[in-house]
């Protein structure tokens, strides 16, 4: 389960920095780029998928509190979601930007 | 694609099967409230590393039709316990409690429930990741 995980977040970070920073670097603001931004956001979402499976195992084992558990796995699916709809979102933004006319 | 390749699916369908079998010798139990010299039964406690030691046993290996395959049993169960210290007994040797039992039943339907329900968001997480984009 974690193998492709991570492999996605190192592509997702490469991709960070291949495509997003450049831009970044010639403009006059000096805050996080959007790429770290998103870069941080998809670390996070990765955590959060972690704990829930360590809490699912956990409770499997009965070792866990059942609420804690409860809420693991909530919060996983829930930021599951959020990023499969970020995904469809650049996704169908990147298919607009092809039709547009020359 | 087979879920149990990973390990926790492994691990909640391992537990699955515990409280199956333990739903058994429960029933077991029960149905033997009232035998003479009949002592209640119980599975060992559930533990992964313990389950994941037995399986990981190997059998002797043979080179011909003939040879003997080892005494190491090749076990698919777990393993079953009888009560050391039973709560009373009857007069005829029966140490069965009828309430005892149902406790220790109604305790193994609501795991049972819980990994089920734990088994269900999982793969419901998994389907959420293989939609393809819209």
């Amino acid at each position: 389960m974690a193998i492709p995980i991570s492999g996605a977040a190192a592509a997702y970070a490469s991709a960070a920095t291949r495509g997003l920073s450049a831009p970044s670097r010639s403009g006059p603001t000096e805050g996080p780029s959007f790429g770290d931004m998103l870069e941080s956001a998809v670390g996070q979402s990765i955590q959060t998928m972690h704990k829930g499976e360590e809490m699912t195992a956990k409770g499997v084992l009965g070792k866990a509190d059942l609420a804690d558990v409860v809420n693991a796995v909530t919060n996983a699916e829930v930021t599951l979601q959020a990023v499969v709809n970020v995904r469809d979102k650049v996704i169908s933004a990147y298919q607009e930007i092809l039709r547009m006319p020359m | 694609m087979d879920l149990k390749d990973s390990g926790i699916f492994r691990l909640m369908s391992d537990k699955m099967a515990w409280h199956n079998q333990r739903q058994e010798v429960l029933s077991k139990n029960i149905s033997n409230a009232d035998t003479p010299e009949f002592r209640p039964h119980d599975l060992v406690k559930f533990d992964f590393k313990k389950q994941l030691r037995e399986t990981a046993r190997m059998p002797l290996a043979g080179g011909e039709n003939g040879h003997l395959s080892g005494t190491i049993v090749s076990k698919t169960g777990f393993k079953d316990g009888q009560e050391r210290n039973p709560y009373e007994t009857a007069p005829a040797g029966n140490a069965v409690v009828l309430e005892e039992q149902m406790m220790k039943v109604g305790q193994n339907a609501m795991e049972y429930q819980t990994v089920t329900n734990l088994y269900r968001k999982q793969v419901g997480m998994l389907k959420t990741a293989m939609t393809p984009p819209r």
